[in-house]
């Protein structure tokens, strides 16, 4: 996968959340939850990962899944898996 | 010592004047000291083996952050993990095993068990998913485990969310303390009016089934619906109120359960924090790992999960039963709620219609879900929900146990329990508060059974 800057990564994240949680408003945050988000619970928290494995051809491992506390960490994550 | 005894409110108060009453730097371990008084009056072997559990487990999670290697790191965890939930199925299955081994008949299950282990399981688990450090005190994490208003019936608290607030002690928060009163007095009324007078139906219709026709068998499942949420929700009452007399609150573990507009919902609002731990220990792992085996990898989850939270209160076919059933009910109700939100969203007259439909049906579903819990086997379940169904349908109430009249004072009851617990009283004139309590406490007085019944959950 070409490299892709941050800005685009973000406008992906965003098109995805609101994919996933079927909500046109929906902007994301680094300091967002799954408190934030109606409809965000473990069910839809799996459609979000794979969701985003599949744009950018990513594997998380369960335990940093698991170790995951807002968007902010997520996003980091999938920099560092881009190789940011 | 249950929190239904008059030993029990001694014992509360004596704890809560020494832990007031010594000087800061012995609040700590004079805390601590009290959870194993408390605990010992038991059964001192009991204590034992929670001190050697909250022990192992101290020692191995300080070894898996030490560790330099990864072999190490896993060995700890491996080893933690495997004594917590061998020490679980051990207990658990106990009266399977003594099937076999009579020499286990002496052996008994530590009251509490389920729920301590919990705790111990999920702080194994964070500190192996590095969500959090291990605790270096072991005054401190052994309080965490061995808490005594919440160690015999939970609820089961995080470490993230007991340490903040243990730290801080002793701080002495007002509005803690009268909402802790409130909360025990509310327990103590769901409990002694609401449980223990349906439990008279209850017993009798359960303990007779074929005797009775179908409108008594119809009318004790409903019974049994509302007494096990009164019983439950009035013991956590009471366990989070206590908690509260020391400076340490809990989340809660019920939300309006009979509101729930689906199967999914309901198991937010019932035992919310075993249901938690369920969903970010079992449930979101393991869907995880079937993310790629798509709606097949979807329903073992599900199941996986639900047969836990049923098997976590004991091993018999009636859980099984309940587990497996409320697997397929959740499976359902998770693949066709975007066709039923489509269809619902076209036809907006309809969704008044949902509004109201949506949990009087979860209630139905619960409420036969409930008598598979209640009975010893499943076939006794099968039989008396066969019966329900079997003619004439004559309102006889012979030999309830209870009046017509007292089943829906029990109703009523229970509902102005919610609203009072649910009220924030901090702007309500003072005339109207002290009326309600005066209320609370007179009907706790008049209409209370005072006997030492179990409450349902002691036993898990």
């Amino acid at each position: 996968m070409p490299k892709i800057s941050t800005d685009e990564m973000n406008i992906k994240i965003n098109e995805i959340f609101r994919q996933v949680f079927d909500d046109n408003s929906l902007s994301v945050r680094e300091d967002m939850t799954a408190k934030d988000v109606e409809g965000w619970d473990s069910l839809t928290h799996v459609n979000l990962i794979v969701a985003v494995e599949k744009r950018f051809k990513v594997a998380f491992s369960t335990k940093e899944v698991m170790a995951l506390r807002n968007v902010g960490d997520f996003l980091r994550l999938i920099e560092k898996k881009l190789g940011h | 010592m249950p929190f239904n005894s008059l030993e029990y409110f001694v014992f509360l108060w004596a704890a809560v004047l020494c832990f007031y009453a010594v000087p800061d730097r012995a609040k700590r371990p004079v805390l601590l000291a009290a959870c194993y008084a408390f605990y010992a009056f038991w059964n001192l072997h009991f204590a034992l083996f929670l001190l050697s559990a909250t022990a192992a487990t101290y020692f191995l999670a300080l070894r898996m952050e030490c560790a330099s290697r990864a072999g190490e790191k896993r060995l700890c965890f491996s080893a933690a993990l495997l004594f917590l939930l061998g020490a679980f199925v051990f207990f658990k299955g106990l009266p399977l095993w003594r099937q076999s081994f009579s020499f286990l008949n002496h052996v008994a299950v530590p009251v509490g068990f389920s729920y301590y282990t919990f705790r111990l399981l999920s702080y194994v688990l964070d500190v192996s998913w590095e969500k959090t450090r291990p605790e270096k005190d072991l005054v401190s994490f052994a309080s965490y485990v061995a808490f005594f208003p919440h160690l015999l019936s939970g609820p089961i608290q995080r470490p993230e969310e007991f340490f903040p607030q243990y730290k801080t002690l002793p701080k002495i928060d007002l509005e803690l303390w009268s909402s802790g009163l409130r909360l025990i007095l509310c327990g103590l009324f769901k409990k002694l009016v609401v449980a223990d007078n349906l439990a008279l139906i209850v017993d009798n219709v359960f303990g007779h089934s074929t005797q009775y026709g179908a409108v008594p068998l119809w009318i004790a499942s409903y019974a049994f619906y509302l007494q096990i949420y009164a019983d439950f929700s009035g013991l956590t009452d009471i366990a989070i109120g206590s908690g509260r007399l020391f400076g340490i609150d809990s989340p809660p573990n019920f939300n309006t359960p009979y509101l729930a507009k689906n199967i999914q919902d309901f198991w937010r609002r019932w035992h919310m924090t075993l249901c938690r731990w369920i969903n970010d220990y079992l449930f979101l792992p393991l869907r995880l790992q079937l993310r790629n085996a798509g709606d097949a990898g979807m329903v073992l989850a599900l199941f996986i999960s639900m047969l836990a939270i049923s098997l976590w209160h004991g091993l018999s076919s009636g859980f099984i039963a309940f587990g497996i059933l409320q697997g397929v009910l959740i499976s359902v109700s998770v693949f066709t709620l975007q066709a039923r939100n489509r269809f619902f969203k076209e036809k907006k007259a309809l969704s008044v219609l949902r509004g109201f439909m949506g949990p009087l049906v979860t209630f139905h579903l619960l409420m036969f879900s409930f008598i598979f819990f209640r009975c010893a086997t499943f076939s006794e379940a099968v039989g008396y929900i066969s019966r329900m169904f079997q003619g004439p349908l004559q309102f006889r109430m012979l030999n309830m146990g209870l009046e017509a009249k007292a089943i829906l004072g029990c109703v009523l009851a229970l509902a102005l329990a919610e609203w009072f617990e649910r009220s924030r009283f901090t702007r309500t004139p003072v005339a109207l508060r002290l009326s309600v309590y005066y209320s609370a406490i007179t009907g706790l007085l008049m209409f209370g059974r005072f006997w030492p019944k179990e409450f349902i959950y002691f036993k898990f």
